[in-house]
């Protein structure tokens, strides 16, 4: 039959009919993955768009990103831990005086989100704040500091990470995620006269533990004769 | 020249290990094509994880803590009794209920006898029981206000051990519409089927203190 169609199957024809089957299986597998990546790149750039990108930067480090807020009386970070630092955080609140809240931890390495919302309940204003794995709130018990915060946040001044930006700091030092100000003038405007200065409200700063015992230390031998 | 007599050509005779340039080049598309479809799919990987990661973070940012309920015991030397810090978020109405007592009517499920409305904020709960003279005082505070009082006679607790649900708990986070046990504990009484030791088996005594939304 081949010899009368002139066509034999040679083991060198059986060999190039082998590998183009070949290369159409593995065009075939090539067109499948390559779909399900553009699809998985388009998911990546979406949530990128909402999260911001850290890009590849060094691993070693603390890595904060200050984003846009998704609600009225918040705050978002995007938050990168660096593996194996204990890390401490320190809350100081104006209203509950000089001293802070302090809480140890040792997150896995990844990155978080981390958020700051302030929830008008009632009467009661309550600042809650979610980040690695867990959340937390604080009830503003002092009704000014309360007014201040819920009904006057826009004319507050807070300072953090510009937003969008990339802050990298070493994994040996500490960094202020918020600072929240009540400028005097706003005081003076809401009949606080015996202030002399801007009201701190709230502070958040975080960082490796060891950094903080480092400061700790030298504020000590600052105040002492 | 006849044609008919032409014989066909032979093809050209190759030594092992010698091919064509059309061998040559459908082998490296098919090597191409293999490489190509082993590496994608380690991309694919790749990206996957990166995105399990990022979902991670955006199911992170859709959470509402303060849309859900939190209940928080306090723990330390000087506190007596149970203590909780509780909030309720303001999308539901909710009431706080107790009960000492273990309805035999029920199996021994807990019923409940009183109950009051609870505002939606955050607020101190306090349960704690003491014996004073001859009787037990059961007593379940919000905001340092008491908002159950009972009087109970002696046998309510007997002071032989108790099983409770609640111990060791730690915190809780849940959804605003599922009640939320505080306080959950089942004194032992003798058990006269096993030579009088204390079990829970036929106790009709103990302590429940829960949370649970008012349906509208």
């Amino acid at each position: 039959m081949t010899e009368k169609l002139g066509w034999q199957l040679t083991p060198l024809r059986f060999l190039h009919i082998f590998l183009m089957l070949l290369t159409m299986w593995g065009l075939f597998g090539t067109c499948i993955s390559n779909h399900e990546l553009r699809q998985l790149n388009a998911q990546r750039a979406q949530i990128l768009a909402n999260l911001g990108d850290f890009g590849q930067n060094d691993p070693t480090k603390f890595k904060l990103m200050k984003l846009p807020s998704k609600y009225d009386h918040e705050l978002r970070w995007r938050y990168y831990q660096p593996p194996g630092v204990l890390t401490q955080e320190r809350a100081y609140h104006g209203h509950q005086g000089p001293g802070y809240q302090s809480t140890m931890m040792t997150p896995e390495e990844g990155e978080y989100l981390y958020r700051i919302k302030l929830v008008k309940v009632g009467e009661q204003v309550i600042l809650f704040y979610t980040g690695a794995n867990r959340s937390s709130y604080w009830p503003i018990k002092d009704p000014f500091v309360a007014r201040l915060l819920y009904d006057h946040w826009d004319e507050l001044e807070f300072e953090h990470a510009e937003e969008g930006r990339i802050q990298e700091v070493d994994a040996d030092a500490t960094f202020d995620l918020v600072r929240i100000v009540a400028p005097l003038a706003l005081l003076r405007q809401l009949g606080d006269d015996k202030r002399l200065e801007d009201h701190q409200l709230l502070w958040i700063r975080r960082g490796a533990d060891a950094a903080f015992k480092k400061q700790d230390a030298l504020n000590a031998n600052r105040m002492a004769p | 020249m006849n044609l008919d007599e032409e014989t066909p050509a032979s093809p050209p005779l190759r030594r092992p290990g010698q091919f064509g340039i059309l061998t040559l080049m459908l082998l490296s598309m098919a090597i191409a094509a293999w490489v190509a479809a082993f590496q994608l799919p380690q991309q694919c990987r790749q990206a996957r994880v990166e995105l399990d990661a990022l979902r991670r973070l955006t199911n992170a940012d859709e959470q509402e803590p303060w849309r859900r309920l939190s209940a928080i015991p306090f723990t330390g030397r000087n506190i007596t009794g149970f203590l909780w810090a509780v909030y309720l978020p303001p999308q539901a109405s909710y009431r706080i209920a107790w009960t000492t007592a273990r309805s035999p009517d029920s199996g021994g499920a807990f019923v409940s006898m009183e109950s009051a409305p609870i505002s939606a904020g955050e607020h101190e709960i306090a349960i704690r029981y003491f014996f004073e003279d001859d009787h037990w005082v059961a007593q379940t505070r919000i905001d340092d206000q008491v908002s159950f009082e009972q009087q109970l006679p002696a046998d309510w607790n007997l002071q032989l051990g108790s099983f409770d649900l609640m111990k060791n708990r730690g915190g809780v986070e849940q959804p605003a519409n599922q009640a939320c046990v505080l306080h959950d504990e089942i004194y032992y009484t003798p058990d006269e089927t096993r030579s009088n030791r204390p079990s829970t088996k036929n106790s009709n005594t103990g302590l429940r203190v829960w949370l649970e939304p008012i349906e509208q």
